[in-house]
């Protein structure tokens, strides 16, 4: 019956849960949210999207002249694609909000400004 | 050039680099290499899969190559915020000598211990958590393997020479992929360091972890197979039996057993690394500090301070009081000595390119660059004549004088030599310090000038180019050359001293 | 991707995964390497068990157990959170190692918060053992004997809840488990609550584990380079999940992506055991009993019909599958 004190003392003190969308944590140091593309850095190896798991990742053309387009509806959050880029052209974001109700405007398209 | 570029670099590497042998396996490429498509195995660069399979484009490897010519200019661009630059040292912050406090260290490094002392202290001090030197190999202690010193006490097992090939960028590469680590120094030789600041340049990601670039002075490596087999055949020694090799003005070969056998450059140069005798780049112009045995001081090294990380790392380490420095102002031989080498590879290295041209052999891409980049000292000193430079308010002796009335004047004026002059001022020697010194202490007030003073002068004229004075005073091995009248080399009109040399070297910046 | 698998035991399925592309390529993790893929599964075996404790307890309706559990079992995801960033799906491992080390200036963090779970997990055990509801619903319920739990496979804590003495961990010794000393915690019990209990103790030996482990972790490196093609060959590992023994299964071909590969999870394997334990039982006990083996649907929910000549492809899911089993009974609710 022990489990019944317990459960008296915890009247007295505050609750444990947040209460989400008003109140947030900070994300830990090393949090994997959605990518994000430096097209000033992307040299367009191709290789994120030649390693991304889920093919959420898709390069169009080249080199230097090649676009990015990433599903985040797809892409699983594994951070692969930023360990994989030799030039630290991927940063992983805080961003953890992505649910949404259309899957076209869970696109995101990067384009090298010239 | 880079729009005429195959789309994966590895094309071009293997064109330019590889086939004609310039590769020396420093390893930036495996470290660089996205899909690990390159890797030194066996002291051989070996190209494991197709890395078209991976990537659609890939600059990289080609890129970082030390001896390509891409992002040479940027490069150069981590150095050249520092105030100073010459030819010979290229850009500087500040020039000291240094040795460790720990005898210890200096015992086991044969040049006063600096690089030990400054990553031993940098590690304690949690500024870096790793550092990249190398190590002998067991059964041949002159052939070197990458060492990567995670706790200070490793270190103690590095060399800071390296005469042949060792791997050191790609023991960065793993330092960063396999023991994640996030400050890392790196020592290196002249072209490791060139392959590092590519790396940085070209904005790798494991340069993130990089902290700190610190260069050897190295004037060639050797290739291993051709120098043990001409050491063999020549001396017949075993490559296991060599203990070390010093460099001074000749190679010292130390033997296990305590032999030393001296061999004069000339001599060793057909061994060496075929694009070492290209290479230019004498004391690792891209360092941030640069560290070199400083010749003929036991000891001592020199240090080249070129950036504020290093001038930052330097100093705690003078602070903490494991390095102690003294002023370079206080050795001009050793100066002279070092900008001397200096002068002497980069000579040798634009004479071994001017060869390789016009005998229709290929050069790497980089030295091409290069010469288009760097501004040329050379030529400065060939454009100067001697009257410019040399010292006119000469300081003389009589031939009457006893030699303790020299010693007076040589702690007076802190010159070392001095001419001899006699009644009608015409030149008849000149006396050093080394002379005066030969002079036991009880035989000093009776022993006169004339009889010591050398009487065969080597002799320059006041329209000869400062070249070729310097190269003049470089054959004989002297430090001060007296400038004579061309009609009567008895007028003495001037005194140019290596101080001097060095000062017109100093002189672009200064302007 | 094989992280994906399951939500839950997100770790046992990456070092499996790895454990089985190494051996294809021949290489080893480095011995870091191991102690942290000790350190992450054994974390992830204390959340997975509190987890699954907090479910036990919800299923006989005992809420108030459950909520308690769940609130300490944030100091575990806070934990895992801490070393990898992320809470679920740590991204530890790679194919050579693992990607991120736990420096020293961790440790403390780590020790503290297993104190406080070790602190709370024998405060449970001892509610647990003298609370009456719990006794009265798990005792005697759910009955499997050590015989028909070998002959119908069972695995993990449902058969070492059996008496029977099989642990991957000791048998088959993967990572660092070979250095790192524990116990088998077995139950004579046979029934629900064995299970709870063992599942109970098994995160206490884990406290220690890991506590050993960051205590006697090897300097060093944290992961080898791989080669990206593999050879043609094939591989098979084993892994002692949460929920038992996890068996993946690789075949390379030359190229830098698997030819075959095939997942066989624990509570696949756990599964048959239901039907002996559900014998003779309260249909209100289905629940607890069903809960009892620690079941994770999304490690079994999955049938892939491909049509062989045409190549078509479907997958059925859960309501297809219903659909398509009402069909063939005729008319079942």
């Amino acid at each position: 019956m022990s489990i019944i004190l317990e459960a008296i003392r915890q009247i007295f003190k505050s609750p444990i849960t947040l209460k989400y969308p008003f109140e947030k944590t900070d994300v830990p140091k090393d949090f994997r949210g959605r990518p994000v593309w430096n097209m000033q850095k992307c040299v367009g190896c191709g290789l994120c999207s030649r390693v991304c798991p889920s093919g959420a990742i898709e390069m169009i053309g080249k080199g230097l002249k090649a676009e990015i387009k990433h599903y985040v509806d797809r892409c699983i959050f594994c951070g692969q694609c930023s360990e994989s880029c030799p030039r630290n052209a991927i940063t992983m974001t805080d961003e953890f909000e992505h649910a949404g109700y259309d899957r076209e405007k869970m696109i995101y398209e990067y384009r090298r400004e010239s | 050039m880079k729009t005429s570029r195959d789309l994966i670099a590895y094309n071009d590497l293997k064109k330019m680099i590889i086939e004609p042998g310039f590769c020396n396996l420093c390893g930036a490429c495996e470290a660089a290499c996205p899909v690990h498509a390159l890797k030194i195995e066996d002291r051989s660069l070996k190209y494991t899969h197709d890395c078209t399979n991976f990537m659609e484009f890939c600059p990289i490897c080609y890129d970082i190559c030390p001896f390509t010519e891409a992002l040479l200019l940027e490069t150069l661009g981590f150095v050249s915020g520092a105030p100073n630059r010459t030819e010979s040292i290229g850009y500087y912050r500040k020039i000291i000598l240094a040795q460790a406090v720990d005898e210890r260290m200096r015992e086991i490094s044969h040049s006063g211990g600096v690089i030990t002392a400054l990553l031993m202290h940098a590690i304690k001090t949690g500024f870096i958590d790793g550092a990249i030197t190398s190590e002998s190999e067991k059964e041949t202690p002159i052939r070197i393997k990458p060492l990567l010193s995670l706790v200070p006490d490793d270190l103690l097992s590095a060399v800071d020479y390296e005469y042949f090939p060792s791997s050191v960028a790609k023991a960065f590469g793993r330092a960063v992929h396999e023991y994640g680590k996030t400050k890392i120094a790196f020592v290196g030789t002249p072209c490791h360091v060139r392959a590092i600041r590519k790396l940085e340049a070209w904005e790798h990601k494991i340069m993130n972890s990089l902290k700190i670039v610190i260069g050897l002075i190295c004037l060639w490596s050797f290739s291993f197979p051709k120098l043990t087999k001409y050491l063999k055949e020549a001396y017949n020694i075993d490559a296991s039996d060599i203990l070390r090799i010093d460099l001074d003005k000749k190679y010292d070969v130390s033997m296990k057993d305590g032999r030393i056998i001296s061999i004069s450059i000339p001599e060793i140069e057909a061994h060496t690394l075929s694009v070492c005798k290209m290479c230019e780049d004498f004391t690792s112009e891209l360092a941030d500090i640069s560290v070199g045995g400083a010749h003929p001081l036991k000891d001592w090294s020199i240090v080249i301070i070129r950036t504020e990380v290093g001038e930052e790392i330097f100093e705690d380490a003078v602070k903490a009081n494991v390095i102690r420095t003294r002023k370079i102002e206080e050795r001009p031989d050793v100066y002279a000595h070092f900008v001397e080498m200096g002068l002497l590879k980069k000579r040798y290295a634009a004479e071994e390119i001017e060869r390789r041209k016009r005998c229709g052999e290929p050069v790497p891409p980089v030295y091409i660059r290069m010469l288009e980049l760097l501004p040329r000292e050379i030529s400065l000193l060939s454009s100067l004549r001697a009257e410019h430079i040399m010292t006119r308010e000469i300081i003389a002796v009589r031939p009457e004088y006893t030699v303790e009335d020299v010693l007076t004047l040589m702690t007076k004026h802190h010159h070392m030599g001095y001419p001899v002059l006699n009644e009608r001022d015409e030149l008849v020697g000149i006396v050093t310090f080394d002379d005066v010194s030969k002079v036991p202490a009880s035989k000093r007030k009776e022993t006169l000038v004339k009889d010591i003073a050398h009487k065969r002068l080597v002799t320059a004229y006041p329209n000869e180019s400062a070249m070729a004075v310097y190269e003049k005073m470089s054959e004989h091995k002297i430090g001060r050359i007296l400038v004579v009248d061309r009609r009567n080399p008895k007028k003495l009109l001037g005194i140019i001293t290596k101080t001097d040399i060095m000062h017109v070297l100093r002189w672009p910046m200064r302007r | 991707m094989a992280e994906r698998i399951c939500g839950i035991c997100s770790d046992a399925h990456t070092t499996c995964y790895t454990q089985a592309i190494e051996d294809l390529l021949g290489i080893e993790a480095p011995p870091r390497a191991k102690y942290i893929r000790v350190i992450i599964a054994e974390l992830e075996r204390i959340h997975s068990h509190s987890l699954w404790l907090g479910i036990a307890a919800h299923e006989i309706g005992f809420d108030t157990l459950f909520m308690y559990l769940w609130r300490d079992r944030e100091t575990v995801m806070d934990m895992l959170e801490f070393i990898s960033g992320n809470r679920v799906h740590y991204a530890m491992n790679t194919i050579g190692g693992v990607r991120r080390d736990i420096p020293s200036e961790m440790t403390p963090k780590i020790k503290d918060g297993l104190d406080f779970l070790e602190k709370r997990i024998k405060y449970y055990i001892k509610t647990i053992s003298s609370d009456r509801t719990i006794q009265k619903r798990t005792v005697d319920v759910g009955i499997l004997k050590p015989k028909d739990a070998i002959e119908l496979c069972a695995v993990g804590p449902t058969l070492r809840a059996s008496g029977v003495k099989n642990d991957v961990r000791r048998d088959d010794p993967y990572a660092a488990y070979d250095e790192i000393p524990f116990n088998v915690v077995t139950h004579d019990g046979c029934d629900v609550f064995a299970r709870i209990i063992v599942r109970c103790e098994e995160m206490l030996e884990s406290i220690n584990m890991i506590r050993y482990a960051l205590d006697h972790m090897p300097a060093g490196m944290l992961r080898v380079r791989v080669p990206m093609a593999v050879e043609p060959n094939e591989a098979v590992s084993r892994v002692e999940a949460p929920r038992g023994e996890l068996i993946h299964y690789a075949r390379s071909n030359g190229t830098a992506r698997p030819e075959r590969y095939k997942v066989r999870s624990p509570t696949l394997a756990n599964i048959p055991a239901l039907c002996k334990m559900l014998m003779g039982q309260h249909v209100a006990d289905i629940p607890i009993v069903l809960a009892g083996i620690d079941p994770c649907f999304a490690c079994m929910d999955r049938l892939a019909l491909i049509d062989v000549n045409t190549g078509r492809k479907k997958i059925l899911d859960f309501n297809s599958l219903r659909e398509n089993i009402r069909r063939m009974r005729g008319n079942c609710p």
